[in-house]
């Protein structure tokens, strides 16, 4: 996994003030692949509660704060909301991606 | 007094007269945004489409004249980096907020990757680009406003 041990606790933290205490977070894409360099920061979580702010603004809110925090790297959420369907994506995220 | 160099302010009033047509533009496409008519969903699309791609090019145009500025400014080195760019076009009050400018571009890469499937989220996306425009529009008003001080004291 190639974010560091504080980038995980303060991106976990961020993430569960915006959508829920009991979300759940994991880390997918190339990030999760200790050979490789570079790349996005992919995350998907499974949201507790819909945001304050609509969906969209949340989300991106977020993200900005979570490029701060990975220096300038740019970061894609992907957010399951309570009630939302289950996509392919989603299951991908999970299966191949790391619990934060 | 700062004097500043008369072929750069050329090149800044280059830049901005093109960024003014651009957002010509954009004010163009808010207005038909708001207009009530009913259209097909073609007609609509066609709309939305105008819309958001007035807006992304606006933001990439604004680039120019803010390197520009930085050149004018003595800040070269700023023209290098965006995060430092962004910087001093705060400090000039040329925008309101560096942070303004990253949910812009937040909302111009969300153009390219939302859907039409989620009603509400579409209807988020327009709201941001309605009211980012403005923000847009309104930096572009005040990087004229310091070319125009540039053109007079230069």
């Amino acid at each position: 996994m190639r974010i560091s041990e504080q980038q995980r606790q303060l991106a976990v933290a961020r993430l569960r003030e915006c959508f829920g205490p009991d979300s759940v977070i994991w880390l997918f894409g190339s990030r999760v692949e200790d050979r490789r360099r570079g790349g996005d920061v992919d995350l998907y979580v499974e949201a507790e509660q819909e945001p304050d702010a609509g969906r969209l603004t949340a989300e991106m809110a977020v993200a900005i704060d979570l490029e701060d925090l990975f220096e300038g790297v740019s970061v894609d959420l992907l957010v399951r909301y309570p009630g939302d369907a289950e996509r392919p994506i989603h299951r991908i995220a999970k299966q191949r991606g790391l619990l934060l | 007094m700062t004097l500043y160099d008369p072929i750069l302010v050329g090149l800044l009033l280059e830049h901005l007269a093109r960024c003014r047509k651009q957002a010509d533009h954009l004010e163009y496409s808010l207005r038909r945004a708001r207009d009530a008519t009913p259209l097909s969903d073609e007609e609509r699309l066609e709309r939305y489409e105008a819309l958001t791609s007035r807006f992304a090019r606006l933001q990439d145009m604004l680039v120019a004249p803010f390197k520009t500025i930085a050149m004018l400014e003595f800040e070269p080195d700023k023209a290098e980096r965006i995060p430092d760019l962004l910087s001093l076009m705060e400090k000039l009050a040329i925008l309101p907020q560096v942070r303004d400018w990253l949910e812009i571009r937040k909302t111009r890469n969300a153009i390219a990757h939302e859907y039409s499937e989620c009603p509400e989220r579409m209807a988020e996306l327009i709201d941001r680009v309605r009211r980012q425009s403005r923000i847009l529009i309104a930096a572009l008003g005040r990087a004229e406003r310091y070319a125009d001080k540039a053109r007079r004291v230069g």
